[in-house]
């Protein structure tokens, strides 16, 4: 889980943004802790995997994830 | 590039198709009846229902090119569904899978239609999460699934006749299986597969063509989901015991790598693959203790050996010998 956790911090901030990846670390653990305190300390892993879905919704690169133009 | 392989391969492929699936259905049939006992139904049994997943994950991750870390989320997900519906509001077990397998099937292709916008390793990441969020559900609601100490399905029933005993539920999963690989194969050989194909190829240049990307990686991802949730619902009946660990992180793994080693984008590849990891944990059961490491060793020289996947690499060198 720890594993999967730093994968679920790196994609939040964006892959390949350093920046991106100690917000997307520090945003993972402060909604962990406050899920665990104000709605269900069972539902504390799944908290990270939901704040992960609904920030790729809104922005599929991550939150500091540069937009890429592809070369067709 | 990767599309124009298979293209060209075509119409030796669509010739040669229903004969040996004509064989191979022969033998599944007399199968249950060769199988000395009980036990070896039940590995028969794992193979054809990996083997069905593993299908149905390869139209995804073979040959759409779109990869889900989650997929025993729906099998999970299916298992008690019917589960949950039959044993705890008494519905007909039929009845239960088909609803739970319309559900799933819903669900699939709203989530379909948000996340498969996301490319490589944020799809990875969000079909993961979809499969993590689930295994927690599954563990917490104690109410409904029992919990992490898991939850009983009742026998499955159709038409007033209930599926009993290992040659029974042997016969209804090979028949599933035949039915698996002959739709799939159809489906691949179909325009809509060459509109798949196309998407894995590149994207871009699928779309220019006019193949609708959205719709096409939603359906076949809807596709996918429910064929794995009906199989889990079955899985449940046939066991009668469930817990989360179905649905969880490792199995979903189990399936990838399942397709990965038979072969991405080959029907009997998968079957290959589903049952050589099938098989592998019980044939290696002697190794007491390093059955793990002999697992993984025989799995990494696999893919070593064989980059390509199982399937075509044998196939390939076949026919050069025969030239």
């Amino acid at each position: 889980m720890l594993g999967l956790k730093g994968f679920v911090a790196a994609t939040l901030g964006g892959l390949g943004s350093g920046v991106g990846a100690v917000a997307g670390g520090i945003a993972l653990g402060l909604m962990e802790s406050l899920t665990a305190g104000y709605v269900s300390s069972a539902y504390k892993d799944a908290a990270a995997f939901v704040v992960v879905l609904l920030i790729l919704v809104v922005r599929p690169r991550g939150m500091f994830g540069a937009a890429t133009a592809t070369r067709v | 590039m990767t599309t124009a392989e298979p293209l060209t391969q075509q119409p030796s492929r669509g010739r040669s198709r229903t004969a040996p699936l004509l064989v191979f259905a022969l033998a599944l049939a007399a199968l249950p009846l060769v199988l000395p006992n009980a036990y070896y139904a039940d590995v028969a049994i794992r193979v054809a229902i990996n083997a069905t997943v593993a299908i149905a994950l390869n139209l995804l991750i073979g040959y759409t090119g779109q990869i889900s870390l989650g997929h025993a989320a729906f099998f999970g997900l299916g298992a008690y569904g019917s589960a949950i519906l039959a044993s705890r509001f008494d519905w007909p077990p039929a009845a239960a899978l088909a609803a739970s397998a319309a559900m799933i099937g819903g669900f699939a292709y709203g989530l379909a239609r948000v996340i498969l916008r996301l490319e490589g390793h944020y799809l990875a990441m969000a079909t993961l999460g979809v499969g993590v969020i689930a295994t927690i559900a599954l563990t917490n609601e104690t109410g409904l699934t029992g919990g992490p100490d898991g939850m009983s399905s009742p026998d499955f029933t159709l038409f007033g006749f209930t599926v009993s005993g290992e040659r029974q539920w042997c016969w209804l999963f090979m028949a599933i299986l035949v039915a698996a690989l002959w739709l799939a194969a159809n489906l691949v050989d179909s325009p809509a597969g060459r509109a798949l194909r196309a998407l894995r190829g590149s994207e871009t240049a699928a779309r220019t063509l006019g193949v609708d990307a959205a719709s096409f990686k939603a359906r076949v991802f809807t596709l996918s989901a429910i064929a794995t949730a009906a199989m889990g619902s079955l899985y449940a009946h046939y066991v009668g015991f469930i817990t989360p660990s179905l649905a969880a992180f490792p199995k979903s793994i189990e399936l990838v790598t399942m397709v990965v080693v038979g072969s991405m984008a080959s029907i009997w590849g998968s079957l290959v693959g589903a049952a050589l990891l099938s098989l592998l944990p019980e044939l290696l059961a002697r190794y007491e203790g390093s059955e793990t490491i002999v697992f993984g060793l025989i799995l990494l020289a696999t893919m070593i050996l064989l980059p390509r996947g199982i399937v075509p690499t044998l196939a390939a060198s076949i026919a050069r010998r025969r030239r």
